[in-house]
């Protein structure tokens, strides 16, 4: 009899043991061939093809848009982006300034007029000049009162139907519907009177449902064309808007999140547009049809969006040249296009290096690899830079409250360590509250940006009667921990800097709820002004415009009527005139560049906040990379129309 | 039914938490969910003041939302535009089958190794798998997800690093089930089937991965004491033989002791899930969790947390009564 012992005993039974684990592992590892074999057939998703005419150089961003409208599109152009956007795909949700990142916008959804993305390439800035888009022309009337469009002819959305005036008049009272009829629907300015005005929604669409909009019933028409509205058509290829008051920029806010044309006859045959607040959903993921040259043919939430080329885009007869003129208009070269939302930072380089995507968002540390291996990866950076960086200084408490401190400050701040530390160098110094890109609005008293000089800062506290820094207290900063990543470094070098001049900082990373608690509009901010801290520093992604108008910043960041951002709660009667004034006096453009000049000395001389960068890089600390060759390095950047959303114009986008 | 009762006061618990935690993070949601367009726009901000009472103190707030719950209302997602029931319903399918194959991974990793270092107890082979085992269950469940990301899909390009499927040769199956793998099977569409667990079988093996070293240390535990036990060395007696007192009485009898642990293994495995989907963009509720705490969407993160609240108690529930089904010695008051 053996004995009994569990050593023993474990050791007899070995061979069956192992022989079951041998079976397991080869069919795990024949599974694994299996599939190994299935993937390379079937989940490549690097185009196979390549356009045949389709040119690209890296000379001239002008090149990039050769692409003719009988170059036959093939091929899959995957893109990995780090967000989803917020909103969901669903262009309704344009009056509350969404979705975020609209990668929509100027893909499927085209504007009246376009911006003029050539000439911000080779100028860096905004040249206040637009070139024809839905619209081939318009005019103003001399007191800039009176708008009128005349649109193309031929033009269809996705879903076959026309757009035509009568589809612009739907989509401009669709904005006032969702506004609840509020009198600043339009990119929140106070620019229609809208007194008396009511759009019987249902009614509407119910007749719309009926007649549709390609040939309105006489009903229709006779709504559309009443005069004594804000906007009314004259013919189906003609459309009027009549401002309350003279507005030079109201072209430019067209290009904004309101001018971007979609098909009302679609929204109302599924369901409408919802109420506010309460938007129909189910163009969450199926979104509106649109004019561009392409269209959304699937949708996974928080997962990918795939994109088709829409087969009639009216762009396809536009002749190389009138899309190197406009290349937002391009029809793209490649016939499908993927946009995959990956968050994870090493997912999508990974997915860069391995060829599964042409093009990724790449972050942080990623960026810097990236960065390092120029000969390899190329990225895309901005060189018309709209989104603002800076610290506030509370104007209203002790002793940020005097100028001679926030000079102090603002002289002592090294700006190429901040825009090292906080952008990896890709920052623009600029001098608020316009940002550079706005051109002849940007810096119309040509004032040089604060220069670090200790000396010079010094002299202020001394004449504040603070030598050495000395009576004054240990100022906190606060952060909002959601821009912590890039903020963190930037306070750091800040409190260094003024470390340097006798100035303690006491930098406090707050949550989200903290940092914003006591900001609102100007007089919210008044009301609030103890308890907000001397320092902050900026938005959590920065400031970036609304739409193209000066009116957008510098209402929003120095005048006493700001609804938001003014959080440096700066009171200058004379500032808020001017700023003021600038939306009123008609097509006199000297006259409004006389306006903020002097505005702008105001502000230089007392400095409200230390401006500190405008960032070249859609996420502040990382952009979009991809491996040179693959695709075209010239491509375009989505214009500053939409916020924050720098995303690549994917129909600018070619193979390489 | 007492095991019942503690489960919905469970929740209820869950609930009161989160909902308190979950608006400690913003004082004014709606310009975290929405930004400085909500202070542009009036009328919104005041529709979704009115749909979630935020003028309301926080119970009378808590109130309303405990009187949707009951009326199987989750809310509105304001990150994402949509009413909470259709997000759910679009993403929990895919989180219930990754997490349904990381448990056959958990099995089939555990058991195996479990019972390779009861064979070889304290030799080589029993302390290189402890080794395995201890390095998975002391990694992050993130770091081990970037690992089998580097290792598979970087190095040797074996698995596709992100996604369900592949977006340009997926075909969805026919709705039944809502859940994709299910589906597949159900209908027979083998070759969608086959792509979808492709895609799977990182994500999951980064969730069992981590938690696979519960089972073998328990396994391999009970297996050695059961080995010396009065009823083994009776069967040895009778001359039965050590391949069958090995996996069948040995193994057989230890499988009790597993099934205590599928409750515990399945709640590691939800929260190593919010990693795995997120990493390997993967579009469960996992992923949309981790999203709306990201954007502070609050009555996103109160519906996911309380979804798997659920999950986590109805998986305890199941495991009691299997307990008691399967050892009848076992009975709950």
């Amino acid at each position: 009899m053996l004995p009994i012992n569990s050593k023993y005993s474990l050791r007899a039974i070995s061979r069956v043991v192992i022989v079951g684990i041998v079976i397991i592992i080869i069919i795990v590892a024949g599974v694994g061939v299996y599939f190994a074999t299935l993937k390379t057939t079937s989940t490549t998703t690097t185009p196979t093809t390549t356009s045949s005419s389709a040119t690209s150089t890296t000379s001239s961003s002008t090149t990039a848009t050769t692409t003719s409208s009988t170059t036959p599109s093939s091929g899959t152009l995957s893109i990995d982006d780090y967000v989803w956007p917020t909103g969901n795909l669903n262009e309704l949700n344009a009056p509350g300034f969404l979705p975020y990142p609209d990668w929509l916008e100027g893909t499927v959804y085209q504007t009246l007029v376009s911006v003029n993305l050539t000439a911000e390439q080779d100028l860096g800035q905004f040249t206040g000049v637009f070139q024809p888009g839905l619209a081939s022309s318009w005019n103003a009337s001399s007191n800039a009162e009176t708008y009128t469009f005349t649109l193309r002819t031929g033009i269809t959305f996705s879903d076959g139907n026309d757009f035509n005036a009568y589809t612009v008049w739907a989509v401009f009272f669709t904005w006032y519907y969702l506004t609840n009829d509020s009198a600043t629907f339009w990119s929140a300015l106070p620019i229609f009177n809208t007194t008396g005005v009511t759009f019987n929604e249902s009614q509407f669409g119910a007749d719309v449902n009926s007649s549709g909009l390609n040939s309105p019933s006489s009903a229709l028409i006779a709504i559309m064309s009443n005069t004594s509205l804000p906007a009314y058509v004259t013919s189906p290829t003609t459309i009027n808007f009549q401002l309350d008051t003279p507005f030079p920029f109201f072209i430019n806010s067209f290009t904004g999140f309101q001018g971007m044309m979609f098909d009302p006859t679609y929204m109302f045959q599924h369901g409408g547009p919802g109420t506010d607040g309460n938007l129909n959903p189910a163009f969450n993921l199926t979104p509106l049809p649109g004019t561009g040259p392409y269209m959304v043919t699937g949708a996974t939430f928080q997962s990918s969006v795939q994109f088709t080329q829409y087969s009639s885009y009216w762009g396809d007869s536009l002749t190389a040249a009138q899309i190197a003129a406009n290349p937002i208009l391009n029809p793209g070269s490649y016939k499908n296009v993927i946009i995959y939302d990956v968050t994870s930072a090493t997912t999508n380089l990974l997915n860069l290096q391995n060829g599964n995507v042409q093009l990724a968002t790449v972050t942080g540390s990623n960026f810097q690899l990236v960065n390092s291996e120029s000969s390899t990866y190329g990225l895309a950076v901005i060189k018309h830079p709209a989104t603002l960086d800076w610290m506030f200084m509370n104007n209203q408490i002790f002793p940020t409250n005097i100028t001679d401190v926030r000079l102090a400050i603002v002289n002592a701040i090294n700006y190429t360590q901040v825009i090292q530390a906080g952008a990896f160098g890709y920052g623009t110094r600029m001098l608020g509250p316009e940002a550079p890109y706005y051109g002849p609005y940007y810096d119309p008293g040509n004032y040089t940006p604060y220069q670090t000089n200790y000396t010079a800062a010094a002299q202020y506290l001394t004449d504040a009667g603070f030598p050495g820094g000395h009576g004054i207290p240990a100022l906190t900063m606060y952060i909002d921990v959601l821009g912590e990543f890039y903020e963190s470094p930037i306070a750091q070098v800040i409190a260094a800097n003024l470390a340097q001049i006798g100035i303690t900082v006491n930098i406090q990373i707050v949550t989200d709820a903290v940092y914003y608690q006591y900001y609102g509009t100007y007089a919210t901010n008044l009301a609030n002004a103890a308890k907000i801290p001397p320092l902050a520093l900026g938005n959590v992604a920065g400031f970036a415009p609304d739409y193209l108008a000066p009116t957008d910043f510098w209402g929003a960041f120095v005048t006493t009527y700001s609804s938001w951002g003014n959080f440096a709660i700066f009171n200058s009667t004379e500032v808020t005139n001017l700023v003021a004034s600038i939306s009123h006096d008609g097509t006199n453009t000297t006259a409004i560049t006389d306006a903020l000049t002097t505005a702008e000395g105001i502000i230089y001389a007392q400095a409200p906040d230390a401006w500190l960068f405008a960032a070249e890089l859609p996420a502040i600390q990382g952009t979009y990379a991809y491996k040179i060759g693959t695709i075209n390095s010239n491509f375009f950047m989505e214009p500053n129309l939409e916020g924050v959303s720098d995303i690549p114009l994917f129909n600018t986008v070619s193979p390489g | 039914m007492r095991r019942l009762g503690t489960g919905v006061l469970v929740l209820f618990g869950v609930s009161v938490i989160t909902f308190v935690l979950a608006h400690s993070v913003s004082s004014n949601p709606l310009v975290a969910w929405f930004g400085r367009g909500i202070e542009e726009n009036p009328g919104l901000a005041q529709h979704y003041f009115q749909i979630y009472h935020l003028n309301d103190p926080l119970y009378i707030q808590y109130f309303y939302y405990i009187d949707g719950l009951l009326h199987l209302n989750l809310g509105w997602a304001p990150s994402a535009e949509e009413p909470l029931t259709t997000i759910v319903s679009q993403t929990l399918p895919w989180t219930l089958e990754l997490i349904f194959l990381s448990l056959i991974f958990t099995a089939i990793i555990g058991i195996t190794s479990g019972i390779l270092s009861a064979r070889f107890a304290g030799r080589l082979p029993d302390k290189i798998l402890r080794g395995l085992y201890l390095t998975g269950m002391a990694s992050p469940a993130f770091f081990i997800a970037i690992v089998l990301i580097v290792v598979f899909s970087g190095i040797f390009h074996i698995f596709p690093t992100s996604g369900a499927y592949n977006v340009s040769t997926y075909v969805s199956p026919p709705t039944i089930t809502h859940i994709p793998m299910l589906d597949a099977l159900i209908t027979g569409r083998w070759s969608t089937l086959g792509m979808l667990l492709w895609y799977a079988i990182l994500p999951a093996l980064s969730i069992s991965l981590g938690v696979y070293g519960i089972l073998t240390r328990v396994l391999r535990s009970n297996m050695i004491d059961l080995l010396s036990s009065n009823f083994i060395r009776a069967a040895r007696a009778r001359a039965v033989s050590e391949n069958r007192i090995f996996l069948w009485h040995a193994f057989k009898n230890s499988l009790v002791s597993v099934i205590t642990l599928l409750a515990i293994i399945v709640n590691i495995s939800l929260v190593a899930d919010l990693f795995a989907e997120e990493i390997f963009a993967y579009p469960g509720m996992g992923k949309f969790a981790v999203d709306s705490a990201l954007a502070l969407d609050y009555p996103s993160i109160l519906a996911t947390t309380l979804i798997f609240a659920t999950i986590i108690v109805l998986v305890n529930l199941g495991a009691d009564i299997m307990y008691a089904f399967v050892d009848p010695r076992i009975r709950y008051g």
